[in-house]
């Protein structure tokens, strides 16, 4: 579960990537906890974000992708 | 040891002395004898010394029942018939996972440890108030936990922009936000400060010294209620 991310489209377009702790919950009840009410999202490999972070603030995701489940 | 019928007869002088002392006795030596007394009476004591048992008369008048057995110079307590033993010679399984005895209990640090109970050894008087969520991270490369205590996870907002969610709950939004950060990736000067908070997560957000915002290889956040 450490080595996956949850991702979803935050209020101005960009990504916001939840980075799950070891607290006993499982990485669909974090994204269920975590994820803003009604935003749509995604379960990556950690992997798969970038590490450069140089250019972050222009990182986006298309909202079709975000097809795991919604925030709660 | 003596026994007697209780009944002092009509007698001259002397006997009577005799026979009254006699009784008295009797009394003194709770009617110890080798066999049971002839005359006996509800609640009668008898120390049979035949077999060293002190023995009761029941309210029936009717049998004797066991107190107690001579030990030795001790005493072995009976219950319905029953030996109860001592306290010297009972078993210590019930007791097998603590090494230490009742009497540890005067020690405040032996007790602690054995209940298992950790405290903080602080000095003096004043209140210890508890650190309810912490957690360490490194924000570079590939964002990922350190460490943590009631967090349920990190949210990556951006450059040097993290929320904190709580994996329990704060009663309220008024704790207090303890963070570091170590230096930026191109500005050794850095701050952490609180965005915002909330019951269920607190956001804070990482400066440099010219106030924007910067990524820090390592970060920490403590949350004190």
């Amino acid at each position: 579960m450490l080595n996956k991310r949850i991702i979803y489209q935050n209020d101005t377009g960009g990504v916001a990537i939840i980075i799950p702790a070891d607290c006993g919950l499982t990485i669909e009840q974090i994204a269920d906890k975590d994820v803003p009410t009604g935003k749509p999202y995604k379960i990556v490999d950690a992997a798969d974000i970038p590490t450069d972070r140089q250019w972050r603030a222009e990182w986006t995701v298309d909202e079709a992708d975000l097809t795991d489940g919604v925030g709660a | 040891m003596a026994q007697h019928d209780y009944n002092i007869d009509d007698q001259n002088g002397f006997d009577f002395l005799v026979d009254l002392n006699n009784a008295l006795s009797a009394i003194a030596t709770n009617n110890a004898g080798s066999s049971e007394p002839n005359t006996t009476f509800a609640h009668m004591l008898w120390f049979d010394t035949n077999n060293d048992l002190m023995k009761v008369r029941n309210e029936a008048n009717s049998t004797w029942v066991i107190v107690a057995k001579k030990d030795g110079s001790g005493w072995t307590p009976y219950r319905q018939g029953t030996a109860l033993g001592t306290a010297s010679v009972q078993p210590d399984d019930r007791y097998v996972h603590r090494t230490n005895n009742l009497s540890d209990l005067g020690s405040a640090t032996t007790a602690r440890a054995n209940l298992g109970v950790r405290v903080i050894d602080a000095p003096g008087t004043a209140p210890l108030f508890a650190c309810r969520a912490w957690v360490s991270f490194n924000g570079t490369g590939t964002v990922a936990i350190i460490g943590s205590g009631n967090v349920s996870s990190i949210t990556d907002n951006g450059v040097g922009d993290y929320t904190v969610n709580f994996a329990t709950y704060m009663t309220d939004d008024d704790y207090c936000v303890v963070g570091t950060c170590d230096e930026t990736r191109s500005i050794v000067a850095s701050i952490l400060m609180c965005e915002e908070s909330n019951v269920d997560n607190t956001t804070i957000l990482i400066k440099n010294d010219g106030a924007q915002p910067e990524d820090a290889n390592r970060a920490s956040v403590a949350i004190f209620r």
